[in-house]
């Protein structure tokens, strides 16, 4: 994987105030943590965090001053609409030591069609273990040639060399299946009923309740 | 027929208010691709099956479908040529309340060409604006 340098300013003043002022002036508020260091609070370009992360970059080089330091990205907050990155956390990396992280699957291809078959994505990501500089960018899963019944485990997945696969190896990725009976019926349009219908209202007190005997 | 709750502990509801945007359920989880409500207001049970019905029918069985959103929300109403007072009408259909950034619908499993105009179809039979989003990319 690919590692982005960014340059970073320490950030004293914290708090969602001073952070929307920096989201304000174009900066990212982000935090880096890990290897038993204490958290250190840092701001970022926006716009390069962005396209860095668009481009599907996870390792980053974070330049303060003269000193710099490697690490992944560990998370990403939106904002509700999910337009702009409000916030990243990093994580420090050694470039020696083998991590744990989730790397996301790209299915490749459609199954061919067939009425009332649908293609399940059970997984999304699988976890892998590398050091830092092997981190694949996606993982490329071959589903066109699947056929009904048929789906796809962990250990089908091709890992390039010096990755090793952390998720137990029968764990299913995608299934091609017919879709439940009731997933038919929902399907097909069942308008026509009783729209008159109420639910139970479990407070209600019953006829029999009030009276006494 | 219209999606309305099972149980209740109280059948009818107060208006309430409806501020800020959505802090849950505004990002795409399940399918590929999401409708995505940028108005805060109620949709109503007929509402929400009418676009579900209009995405369904243009993807032929194929694909799924999920509806991100329950009506549970009563609305009542007071018949007409009835006289002021006598207490709270009686119930008159059920609603989802959202907020800017609940993500309404999601499909998976189509193509992204098939998957915008089977969502565009559900959007025309909402009262609210929406857009088509993806799956945001994960970390």
């Amino acid at each position: 994987m690919k590692i982005v340098t960014l340059s970073a300013e320490q950030r004293d003043a914290l708090g969602s105030a001073n952070a929307r002022r920096l989201r304000r002036a174009g900066r990212l508020p982000v935090n880096l943590y890990g290897m038993g260091r204490p958290t250190v609070n840092f701001s970022l370009d926006a716009h390069a965090f962005a396209l860095g992360f668009a481009r599907g970059n996870r390792m980053f080089e974070l330049e303060v001053g003269d000193q710099t330091q490697v690490c992944l990205l560990k998370d990403v907050q939106y904002d509700a609409l999910g337009d702009h990155i409000q916030h990243a956390d990093f994580w420090r990396v050694d470039e020696d030591t083998p991590v744990t992280v989730n790397v996301a699957l790209e299915f490749v291809g459609v199954p061919v069609q067939v009425t009332g078959a649908v293609i399940d994505y059970v997984m999304r990501e699988v976890r892998v273990s590398c050091v830092p500089r092997r981190i694949p960018h996606h993982l490329e899963i071959e589903v066109a040639g699947l056929q009904v019944g048929e789906h796809i485990e962990a250990k089908d997945i091709a890992l390039p060399e010096g990755t090793a696969l952390v998720d137990p190896p029968d764990t299913t990725v995608a299934t091609f299946h017919y879709k439940h009976a009731q997933a038919m019926e929902e399907d097909e349009e069942t308008t026509e009923g009783d729209d008159d219908a109420e639910p139970e209202v479990i407070t209600e007190r019953k006829p029999d309740e009030g009276s006494d005997a | 027929m219209a999606m309305m709750p099972k149980r209740v502990k109280y059948r009818k509801k107060q208006r309430g208010r409806i501020k800020g945007e959505a802090q849950r359920g505004n990002a795409v989880a399940f399918g590929e691709y999401g409708l995505q409500c940028l108005d805060q207001g109620r949709i109503s049970a007929r509402q929400l099956e009418a676009g579900r019905i209009g995405s369904s029918h243009y993807l032929k069985g194929e694909g799924r479908i999920w509806i991100r959103v329950f009506p549970h929300k009563s609305l009542t109403s007071t018949p007409a040529e009835t006289r002021m007072g006598k207490g709270k009408g009686e119930i008159d259909h059920w609603c989802a309340v959202v907020k800017p950034g609940t993500i309404l619908y999601e499909i998976g499993g189509v193509s992204e060409e098939a998957a915008k105009t089977a969502l565009l179809r559900t959007a025309h039979k909402l009262p609210l604006r929406c857009r088509f989003v993806k799956r945001r990319p994960k970390v």
